[in-house]
């Protein structure tokens, strides 16, 4: 229990908990994305996610490479894995039924865990980098400088993603075929390969979180936050931008004030009460289009 | 086959019998999980939750609280059961996946919960010194193979009964369409809360089981992936929505891992366990019952 809860201490948390809301945000975008267009909800993500972790780890350790920079890497290969898997595994079960693709996800997530166990063994991995030891200070309260990089690129790319969407042709594609498949499909869409498309940057949106997540926290194969990211969709509002910046943001604060009354070791429970509680008083979560 | 079963234990070794009964037991909780996902369509990625609850309540109460498992066995099951309901309110209001993921979320939490909880749970050292089923009895291993054969052989039935009862009707509208079935005048919140009750019971049930057959339990086993996958993959490969499809598929698929794949590939489990889960999705969906009853119904034309 605390005692005496300073002003900056009390916005250290704060201002802790905004910036893990804003990887908590990244994360959860590219499993919203998926949802938002095909309405699969993939349970591999956080395996994903994990691979991507692994590539940078290993770009780090054996070429030296940067984390920020392995991203690149990361999310090209992790992409292009998603998008086969999408084409030969998720796509044909999806037409057949779309009830099995939940359970082909999990299954497939199954497998990730254990080619990647069997691949890098199973001991926790991080890395150590400078920036994350040094902290900048402003007016009294000290931000990890780590970690607000990592806020400033999740944002960006998040934005970046968004104006895509957007802005150009394929971006208003993918959009379309969100909308209504078959009106899109009408216009001359190949659904399809708007589908491998979107699997792709959801993989590789997962990748580039894996990146920096690989910075901060230990990873092993069965670490992906598939669950948080879920927890944080159905908060914001599945299928909905804003919704995950919004409800990455809000978890990010509620487990970052919840250490002050509950021991560290129930942070995960705050995610699952949360999730309740929105499905009892607003299931379509903020934003959410249902 | 039930004679088979019931003649076992005359004829072939402990080892085996051990070997069985935990088929059984998994072939328990997949019969209890058919229910929900394969009758009703309500999948759930965590039912290691139920199961936990179901071993660690039985197991505290018969070790700290020295009850008989006469009564810690229902007790254990009840509160599988409270489990349940209290995560179906919010989630059945709403359609698929919510409940699936929520369970998997809730399977994480309630381990992470006994692995710290270390005044109640004993911790991540697990409960150990569960007594057997009955003092007379005692640790043999044939006579509680006969113990869980039984419960087992009531589990089936149960099922059989549920599957051709108004419920199962009610479920299985709910499996095809949803919409159609709330249309059509199902309440659809109740019979998908009362599916994941009975499944929940049945599967704290075999959780209180297996905790007076092994006597220990720890918290990475009894709330582990293996307890949520496995039903899964055995329903799928014997027969979803079928009610001998989970059994055939429990029993063959553990023979199976026990017999051949140990041997070969050892450490493997797991990832044999997704793969078969993978394969049969992709190309078997409906499991061996499910191909078997399509053959039939094609040659009695």
């Amino acid at each position: 229990m605390i005692n005496i809860i300073s002003l900056p201490f009390l916005l250290n948390i704060i201002l802790s908990g905004i910036l893990l809301g804003g990887l908590y945000a990244l994360i959860a975008f590219g499993l919203s994305l998926v949802f938002g267009v095909m309405g699969i909800i993939n349970i591999a993500h956080g395996e994903l996610l994990i691979m991507g972790s692994y590539i940078a780890y290993w770009l780090f350790r054996i070429l030296g490479i940067h984390p920020f920079l392995g991203l690149i890497v990361a999310a090209v290969s992790v992409g292009l894995i998603g998008l086969l898997m999408q084409r030969f595994l998720i796509q044909p079960v999806f037409e057949k039924n779309p009830f099995n693709t939940l359970i082909l996800c999990f299954g497939l997530s199954i497998i990730l865990q254990n080619v990647m166990l069997y691949a890098w063994g199973g001991w926790y991995r991080t890395l150590l980098l400078p920036e994350f030891s040094s902290s900048i200070w402003i007016g009294g309260v000290s931000i990890n400088m780590g970690w607000l990089l990592i806020f400033i690129f999740s944002l960006l790319i998040m934005f970046i993603v968004y104006l895509w969407l957007r802005k150009t042709t394929l971006g208003t594609a993918i959009r379309a075929a969100a909308q209504d498949r078959d009106a899109a499909s009408l216009m001359g869409i190949n659904v399809r390969l708007i589908y491998m498309l979107t699997f792709f940057i959801g993989a590789a949106l997962a990748a580039v979180c894996g990146s920096f997540y690989v910075c901060i926290y230990d990873v092993h194969p069965w670490a992906g936050p598939t669950v948080k990211a879920f927890i944080i969709t159905v908060i914001g509002g599945a299928g909905s931008f804003s919704g995950a910046l919004l409800g990455g943001v809000i978890l990010g604060l509620t487990e970052s004030l919840s250490t002050l009354i509950i021991p560290a070791a129930y942070k995960d429970v705050i995610g699952l009460l949360m999730f309740i509680i929105v499905l009892l008083i607003r299931p379509q979560g903020l934003f959410g289009r249902g | 086959m039930a004679t088979i079963a019931f003649l076992l234990p005359f004829i072939t070794l402990e080892y085996h019998l051990y070997v069985l009964s935990t088929a059984f037991i998994i072939a328990g909780v997949s019969i209890a999980w058919n229910i929900m996902g394969g009758f009703c369509g309500q999948v759930s990625f965590g039912h290691a939750a139920f199961f936990g609850v179901g071993a660690y309540v039985s197991a505290i109460l018969s070790v700290d609280w020295n009850l008989p498992p006469i009564l810690t066995v229902p007790i254990g099951t009840v509160a599988a059961l409270i489990l349940a309901g209290a995560i179906g309110i919010p989630c059945f209001r709403l359609r698929g996946a919510y409940f699936a993921l929520a369970m998997l979320a809730i399977a994480e939490i309630l381990r992470l919960v006994c692995i710290n909880w270390v005044e109640v749970t004993h911790g991540p050292a697990g409960v150990y010194g569960i007594p057997p089923f009955s003092q007379v009895i005692g640790t043999s291993r044939r006579a509680n193979y006969f113990i869980v054969l039984i419960i087992l052989m009531v589990t089936v039935y149960i099922s059989y009964l549920i599957s051709k009862s108004r419920y199962g009707l009610a479920f299985r509208s709910i499996l095809n369409d949803e919409l159609s079935a709330e249309v059509s005048g199902v309440n659809t919140f109740k019979m998908k809360m009362l599916a994941c009750i009975i499944s929940a019971a049945l599967t704290g049930l075999f959780g209180a089981i297996y905790a007076h057959y092994m006597y220990y339990i720890d918290p990475q086993t009894v709330f582990g992936i293996k307890y949520s996958l496995l039903p899964i993959a055995t329903t799928l490969f014997g027969g979803i929505n079928t009610v001998a499809g989970p059994l055939l598929g429990a029993v063959s698929l553990i023979l199976l891992d026990e017999y051949v794949f140990r041997p070969i590939f050892p450490g493997l489990h797991e990832f044999i366990y997704g793969a078969v889960l993978l394969i049969v999705i992709l190309f078997m969906p409906n499991g061996i019952a499910g191909s078997l009853k399509s053959i039939w119904s094609i040659k009695r034309k």
